[in-house]
């Protein structure tokens, strides 16, 4: 992986982390977020942030994990 | 009997119309016609078909009754009144004519021209001048007075780059002087001296260029001599014909008349018809289309095969084989959605529809995003989320019974001038003014006009003020229940107050983080709320923050909550940057919807789209524009076409956005000069400026104008030709025979557009969407009855701090924004002479932020942040609070967003272009 690749991809990482602290709900968060990159994102930043969270979970938001595993890619 | 509709609305009544359910009914000259009470009596005569002369009077100002050339008979009165002072009343009985009315008429005529240069057949506006006209009307033939004392040797001030006051010609009528009040509201002029010395003065007698003129034009349209004329027709002659069209700037999309000679326009003349400007304009409308023929314009394609090579000019069809190859290639080793493409504000709405067809079509890829991204996006989400769609809720004209008027983050006495100049004349008639910005901008304090409360918050902290404000609301108890309980969501709106009402929201809570006295938002909320008709306004101090769609959501909970929605006068205003962000949006220019704001995932819409347009089309969100800029550093996204949008100059962080053009192999660029994005550039297509248009464009109150062309193509081609030629080359033909035809195209497949044809907009002038069969005039005022979504959906809006944070190293908050002369990144006005106002960016710093750093006005000084560098010079400014820096961004030189950074809304990904952190210290020169 190359230095700019590792760093869009901890940018998509960020943008993650931004939008599971940003819905408007405090509850129900991580549904909050995966229908979010749903809406807004395509698959293949989607499947980049699944293999991302699970080789680097320690880069994510806890909401942003369970996101992962509910959107489907 | 008469009425009012039958008469031509271009046709100047003398004085303005009256609004009155009342009406009266009186005898003009024998004829019997009924009309508004409180009608003057020139207004009722000009409709009664007997318009009487007049000089100082036209109905774009309110009668002042100085020339005395307007006097009538009345039945049963004695003397001469003149008619556009008095008013009609019940059973009056007016003559326009008789021989002591000549009499009187033609001895103030002689009077007026016995000190007027006799020079009409070489006088610039010979054949164009109301003075010459009632001189004949009159019957004027000999002036009895000899030589005497009189003005002829005045001289003339040229000093304005577009119009000359030439003194010798004036009369003294005050029409400029009033123009320059009532509608402009700068109060730059005035009647200096006494008797005959009297004189029309800019300021205290200065040339009009250094006084406090804002050259809106509205004195030259006033002016009834050649007293104040373009300098273009005193250079080239009055014009020959006329074709009314679209002004090409800012979102307030105001109609023009664009008067012209053979192919070359003589002048820009705003239409007092326009349902967007009422005969107003501003200097960039008005006079600030030299650029459109500007030497730089590139009207021939070009190539290159690497972009360090020179450019080679091409015919169209080598151009566009050469593009489509690339493309292509690039698809067939990197795949389908390696490549995207980015629409333009500027363009037309049927230009823009065609750019995202054939991304979505002949692309294969909804990788299509447009330059709303950096401004608006979060307005749609956020809106949309709320409201149920994606748009202002108001007309401009709504505001003229709005009584609390709450500005946030907007400028618009120089970002959006004429629907600036209409807030003000509110505001003089005792609207309460709020305004929450960081800066004092000239609205804070103007001729007759002082905001009620200022709230100059720290950058950043909108989302935390606006709940504060919403605290006070539901504790003070200030909520609109009735509103609330019959037109919003119950439970949404339950979980929000219990958010607001936490002490964590107070006014209180935030105030230091905010910079703010708890009282003066207690105050402003209180005073929004309270208001009869509340309405908000905002710009991108609103939408370009990390919480940009969140603070959307918080306007909107708070005028939900207030029953501010769904009358005149009351609303959540977007005041859109460019001329078309609104119709870009509308076209489907994001990648996550078609046009009309439909999800690409919606199975039937696709369906519909698809049958249409017979392809098969994607059901998953493209790139949008950060995503193709990362994708292209990481080497997946490789081939751009870019309409009419200079992102290495506009987008954020401008070594990425350099990184990431440099990466790919193939840079498409439509525009009409070779722009900061050309330099990575492949293939450069010759664009078109708005006079070469023809189609519509949808201003920010949902108004859909036309815009006509006013000469041929100067490239040769539409520019939805050459999108649908390089479309056809990618294997997808779009035919369509005009732009008429594609208009035709989104009216069947966008519902809000479906009554909208090119020969409706003909008939009608304008039209606000939603216009279709439930609402075949269109829709001024949204949300009337009920909300778009149903209910009115309110939103919890948690503050999050954003990620820039001030520090040590980077002590001082950045913010930009943009000046009355110039527009945007300057492509178009850095052209014309509007570069005399404004020849450079200025870093505006308080006093006590330079004094820090020994920095005096006009050093020269380097900015720092966490992106970049770049360096300006300092302005010293009382209009920021220490601790915040301003500059604008319309000259490249300056580099600003060589130092704005890649945060954006956690939404839209809107870049937060409105706070960055940096240090500011002294510099030897400027930028190499």
């Amino acid at each position: 992986m190359t230095a700019a690749t590792v760093m869009t991809s901890h940018r998509l990482v960020a943008m993650a982390n931004q939008i599971a602290n940003n819905v408007p709900s405090r509850e129900g968060v991580a549904e909050q977020v995966a229908h979010h990159m749903q809406q807004f994102w395509t698959p293949p930043m989607r499947r980049e942030l699944q293999l991302l969270a699970q080789s680097e979970p320690e880069l994510f938001d806890a909401a942003v994990l369970d996101a992962v595993a509910l959107a489907p890619v | 009997m008469n009425s009012v509709q039958q008469f031509d609305p271009a046709t100047d009544l003398g004085t303005p119309g009256v609004l009155s359910d009342a009406v009266v009914n009186v005898v003009i000259d024998g004829i019997e016609i009924q009309v508004p009470e409180g009608t003057s009596v020139m207004r009722a005569a000009a409709i009664a078909g007997a318009p009487v002369p007049k000089l100082c009077a036209t109905e774009q100002l309110e009668a002042f009754g100085s020339c005395r050339l307007c006097l009538v008979e009345i039945e049963g009165r004695r003397g001469t009144p003149a008619a556009c002072t008095t008013l009609c009343e019940p059973g009056m009985s007016v003559r326009t004519q008789s021989s002591q009315l000549d009499r009187l008429r033609k001895g103030v005529m002689e009077l007026y021209i016995s000190d007027h240069p006799l020079d009409c057949l070489t006088c610039s506006a010979n054949g164009d001048c109301e003075l010459q006209d009632m001189a004949g009307v009159v019957g004027l033939r000999t002036v009895r007075y000899g030589e005497g004392d009189n003005h002829l040797t005045a001289p003339t001030d040229a000093s304005n780059p577009y119009f000359s006051f030439d003194a010798s010609k004036c009369i003294v009528c005050s029409r400029c002087v009033r123009a320059c009040d009532e509608v402009q509201g700068t109060f730059a002029l005035t009647i200096a001296g006494r008797g005959f010395d009297s004189r029309v003065s800019p300021s205290e007698e200065q040339a009009f260029f250094d006084s406090e003129c804002v050259s809106c034009g509205a004195c030259v349209q006033a002016c009834p001599t050649a007293t104040l004329q373009e300098k273009r027709v005193i250079d080239v002659g009055v014009p020959t014909r006329q074709v009314k069209t679209t002004c090409a700037y800012c979102g307030v999309g105001c109609s023009f008349v664009a008067e012209m000679k053979g192919n070359e326009v003589v002048r820009m003349v705003p239409d007092k018809t326009g349902g967007a400007n009422a005969g107003h304009s501003c200097v960039k409308g008005r006079f600030a289309w030299g650029y459109a023929s500007h030497a730089d314009r590139i009207t021939e394609p070009m190539i290159r095969e690497h972009r360090e090579d020179s450019w080679q000019v091409v015919s169209w069809e080598q151009a566009i084989a050469f593009a489509a190859e690339r493309f292509q290639t690039i698809q067939r080793v990197h795949g389908t959605d390696a490549i995207g493409g980015i629409t333009s504000s500027r363009c037309t709405n049927e230009e823009v529809y065609v750019v995202q067809k054939m991304v979505r079509a002949a692309f294969g890829t909804n990788n299509v995003d447009t330059c709303a991204r950096v401004c608006h996006s979060p307005t749609g989400y956020g809106l949309k989320q709320t409201f149920g769609t994606s748009a202002g809720t108001q007309d401009f004209a709504s505001i003229d019974e709005a009584d609390a008027i709450m500005v946030i983050g907007a400028n618009p006495t120089d970002a959006h001038p004429v629907f600036g100049s209409r807030m003000k004349q509110r505001l003089r008639q005792g609207a309460d003014l709020i305004v929450i910005d960081p800066r004092a901008t000239d609205l804070v304090r103007s001729p007759h006009i002082v905001a009620k409360h200022h709230l100059p918050l720290m950058p950043g902290t909108n989302v935390a003020v606006l709940n504060a404000m919403a605290h006070v609301v539901v504790t003070e108890d200030l909520v609109a229940d009735a509103f609330v309980a019959e037109r919003c969501d119950a439970t949404s709106f339950a979980h929000w107050k219990a958010f607001v009402a936490l002490p964590e929201n107070s006014p209180e809570a935030i105030a230091e983080l905010a910079g703010l006295s708890p009282e003066s938002i207690r105050h402003a909320a209180r005073t929004y709320a309270s208001a009869h008709n509340g309405a908000i306004y905002y710009g991108l101090g609103v939408t370009e923050h990390s919480q940009g769609s969140t603070m959307v959501m918080a306007m909107a909970n708070l005028a939900m909550a207030t029953g501010n929605i769904g009358r005149r006068g009351v609303g959540v205003n977007p005041l859109r940057g460019q001329n078309n962000v609104q119709g870009a949006c509308d076209m489907g220019s994001f990648p996550h919807e078609f046009a009309g704001y439909r999800h690409v995932s919606d199975d039937s819409v696709r369906q519909q789209f698809a049958d249409i347009w017979g392809v098969s089309l994607r059901e998953d969100p493209g790139m949008r524009i950060p995503n193709m800029l990362d994708g292209a550093i990481a080497g997946h996204f490789r081939g751009l076409y870019v309409q009419g949008e200079d992102i290495a100059q506009s987008d954020p962080n401008t070594h990425h956005v350099t990184a990431a053009l440099q990466a790919m192999d193939c840079v498409v660029v439509q525009d009409l000069f070779l722009n900061e994005t050309a330099k990575y550039a492949h293939v450069f297509l010759p664009g078109t400026s708005f006079l070469e248009k023809d189609g519509t464009f949808t201003n920010a109150e949902r108004r859909i104008n036309r815009v006509r062309p006013v000469m041929p193509p100067r490239s040769g081609k539409a520019e939805w030709q050459v999108t649908c030629d390089l479309s056809a080359a990618m294997g997808y033909p779009m035919d369509y025979p005009n732009s008429a035809a594609i208009m035709d195209e989104i009216a069947a497949l966008t519902p809000t557009f479906a009554g909208v044809s090119f020969s409706y907009l003909d008939k009608v002038g304008s039209v606000q969407w939603p216009c279709n069969d439930s609402a075949p005039l269109g829709t001024p005022i949204m949300h009337e009855q009920r909300f778009v979504r149903g209910s009115g959906q309110f939103m919890t809006t948690p503050y999050v701090p954003t990620d820039e944070r001030t520090t040590r190293k980077y002590p001082l908050v950045l913010t930009t924004g943009r000046i009355l002369s110039q527009y945007n990144v300057g492509a178009q006005t850095r052209r014309t002479d509007n570069q005399r106002w404004h020849g450079e960016d200025l870093l505006d710093i308080h006093e006590s932020d330079a004094q820090l750093r020994g920095i005096a006005n006009g050093d020269w000084i380097e900015v720092a942040s966490r992106a970049g560098t770049t360096r300006l010079r300092a302005r010293i400014s009382s209009a920021i609070p220490a601790g915040v820096v301003y500059t604008t961004f319309h000259h490249p030189v300056s580099g600003t967003n060589v130092i704005t950074t890649d945060n954006s809304d956690w939404a839209t990904n809107c870049p937060e272009y409105k706070v960055t952190a940096v240090e500011v210290r002294p510099a030897g020169g400027m930028s190499p």
